[in-house]
């Protein structure tokens, strides 16, 4: 939901004969004061003189001031480096030192002479190699192919914009100097010094900018094979069925919403032409629970929903716009979940989805349907878990609230010591898994459905880096984790089976 | 960081962003930019420098909302400003519920929600932007999203 306000508003924008018109007040407001300035003073006050600077001056400024920013926070998390597009930077070479001399193909000098540090990735701990290691290093740095020099204004625009890429960076301090080598996914490696001192925000001291095209893949395979690739492989890969999961389900007798929000009875002829199109597809298997554990098994706009029922069981088939889907079945003894299974599938056809709409005649936006030669998309990076809730309930810098909802309006008050002792020795030993997510089969976090099971009142453990609300099913069956995912996609909620929850007697008590 | 003064550059680069959080605010697009005129007037008015560039897009978000606040006080006061529905404006332009579901919020939750899920900030530096106390932030922040998923979910559901 999150994400989708974010969407809308950035469509947002200003229409663009306001922004002349703002421009053009504010070059008034700025004459009129500078005039006024001259007739009281005798001179012009040029700071208020909108003093122009070039496009082109001011995105070095600004950009250089974002990699010295960089430097100094002991991270390069930018294409900074890459954005000097005038070529007006100071010009001074880089010094032609006797090592630089020794080795000729280096536009940087010789490594073996650099107490260096190397990073891999945006925002990484920079690691000094030594021994071995280190010597491989620079061999591997002295004798690469640094390529020709390239003038900034050759750089496209698509690639100074690029925020999602993977580079190296490679530094080194010599009198109060930062010097940095930097080598980018988009086929470009940067040099530049900074002083070693220089304030955030100040951007004059950064210098010998100098930009070069190299083959990454080359760089990045050379530096994989000394270093190693560190990087976590967090990508799921689906694994081949081999036989569709969905045709029993789809023989027996079940109930359909297609991307509506209510059930139907299918006709035999909308069954059949179903059955056919599951039939169809070769279906992949992969671990859904990682990225899709908010997905909806309720009939609604976003989904196929399929809903059959046989003694205490009930078993759902659900299917989004695209080649995802997914069969969720839960077999109760009274309100009481006692056993379920969810599994995920993708298959080939990336408009699977929108032909079940236009199969049932459900309207969709024609954004929905995607093009003939859209790839498909198999395998994707897995989520960053949820952080220990035991963890973040140790920390002595996180709060951790009680928020009542009473009489229409929030209440906070701090847990005491020996809540907070109660509900770590819980958690302590009851970690929350991938395996006891359940599907939102509560109309989403905050609803009224989600409000009537676990009612208004949670836990909230909130720090600097830390944002999570703690909800509890009033049945005892359920935990839902309303955490902040800083930046990745603002605010998700996890739903967890509960286990143990006589231990909880004491929350339940303050919940209320 | 732009140079004070240049208001060109400072309005290609923080005008459609003060003008989201003007027509957040207000609910109207021509009060919205007369909100982001006059934050900008002050800007290039303003003669001393800013310490980085976080630090003059804070400043800029600052001056737009309590200027927005100055003229829903003043809307108060007189009854006489129209108010068009910012969700007729969107529903218009992007079809979408989501922003219908953000314009039913009280003022004090939609700017909330749209510095921490928009732009971006983090909970104590909305503090500093908007004056508000961290723990109130916190709480509207907590609230607000509640109260929009209610809302939003009442039309629309997110997998």
């Amino acid at each position: 939901m999150t994400n989708n306000l974010k969407n809308e508003l950035e469509k947002i924008k200003m229409p663009k004969d306001t922004k002349e018109r703002i421009i053009a007040a504010c070059e008034n407001s700025v004459r009129n004061i500078a005039i006024s300035k001259t007739d009281n003073d005798g001179y012009t006050d040029h700071v208020f003189n909108a003093e122009r600077i070039k496009p082109k001056n001011r995105l070095i400024r600004s950009i250089s001031a974002v990699a010295a920013c960089a430097v100094i926070a002991g991270s390069i998390g930018t294409t900074g480096y890459l954005i000097n597009r005038s070529g007006k930077v100071p010009t001074a070479d880089i010094e032609e030192t006797t090592e630089a001399a020794a080795c000729m193909s280096c536009p940087f000098g010789d490594f073996g002479t650099y107490d260096f540090t190397v990073s891999h990735g945006q925002d990484s701990e920079k690691v000094k190699y030594e021994g071995e290691t280190r010597d491989k290093i620079v061999e591997f740095l002295n004798s690469f192919n640094w390529g020709e020099e390239v003038p900034a204004d050759d750089i496209p625009e698509e690639v100074l914009e690029e925020k999602d890429f993977d580079m190296y960076a490679v530094q080194w301090i010599k009198d109060d100097i930062v010097y940095n080598v930097a080598v980018f996914d988009m086929g470009y490696a940067s040099y530049c010094e900074i002083p070693e001192h220089l304030d955030e925000g100040e951007a004059a001291g950064v210098s010998n900018v100098k930009i070069f095209r190299i083959d990454y893949e080359a760089f990045d395979k050379g530096m994989r094979e000394i270093i190693g690739d560190d990087t976590d492989d967090n990508t799921i890969t689906p694994e081949l069925c081999e036989k569709s999961p969905f045709t029993d389900l789809l023989a027996t007798d079940y109930e359909i919403s297609p991307y509506t929000l209510d059930y139907q009875t299918p006709s035999q002829e909308q069954r059949d032409q179903l059955a056919e199109l599951f039939e169809s597809q070769t279906w992949y298997e992969f671990d859904g629970t990682v990225n899709y554990y908010g997905w909806a098994v309720q009939p609604n706009r976003n989904n196929l929903t399929i809903k059959y029922t046989e003694g205490a069981t009930v078993t759902y088939i659900s299917a989004d716009f695209r080649n995802t889907a997914c069969i969720y079945s839960a077999t109760y003894d009274g309100d009481t979940i006692v056993d379920d299974d969810w599994r995920f599938y993708k298959c080939e056809d990336m408009n699977f989805g929108v032909k079940i709409c236009d199969m049932f005649g459900t309207s969709i936006p024609d954004s929905f349907r995607c093009s003939e030669d859209v790839p498909v998309e198999m395998e994707e990076e897995a989520d960053a878990p949820v952080t220990s809730v035991f963890e973040d309930l140790s920390n002595k810098d996180n709060d951790i609230t009680l928020n009542k909802y009473v009489n229409y309006n929030w209440e906070e008050e701090k847990l005491t010591d020996e809540q907070i002792d109660k509900l770590k020795k819980y958690f302590e030993t009851h970690e929350l898994k991938n395996e006891d997510i359940v599907p939102d089969m509560w109309r989403g976090y905050g609803s009224k459905e989600f409000c009537e099971s676990f009612g208004n009142n949670f836990i909230m453990i909130s720090g600097d880096n830390t944002f999570k609300d703690l909800s509890f099913s009033n049945d005892r069956q359920f935990i839902a984790v309303h955490y902040d995912t800083y930046g990745k996609h603002g605010f998700d909620t996890k739903i967890y089976k509960l286990h143990d929850a006589d231990q909880l007697d004491f929350l339940y008590e303050i919940l209320g | 960081m732009l140079t004070n003064g240049c208001a060109r550059e400072a309005v290609e680069k923080y005008g459609d962003m003060l003008y989201r959080i003007c027509l957040v605010m207000l609910k109207n697009s021509a009060d919205a930019e007369d909100a982001v005129q006059e934050t900008f007037i002050k800007y290039v008015q303003r003669t001393t420098a800013f310490d980085s560039e976080g630090h003059e897009k804070a400043w800029l978000i600052t001056v737009a909302t309590n200027k927005c606040r100055d003229m829903l006080r003043y809307r108060q006061r007189h009854k006489t400003e129209r108010e068009e529905l910012l969700q007729g404006y969107f529903i218009e332009q992007h079809d979408s519920g989501i922003l219908e579901a953000l314009s039913e919020l009280d003022e004090k939750y939609r700017i909330i929600l749209v510095l921490f899920y928009v732009e971006g900030y983090k909970i104590d530096q909305i503090s500093e932007i908007t004056g508000v106390s961290v723990s109130a932030v916190k709480m509207r922040l907590s609230r607000g999203r509640k109260l929009l998923k209610e809302k939003y979910r009442k039309e629309y559901i997110v997998a």
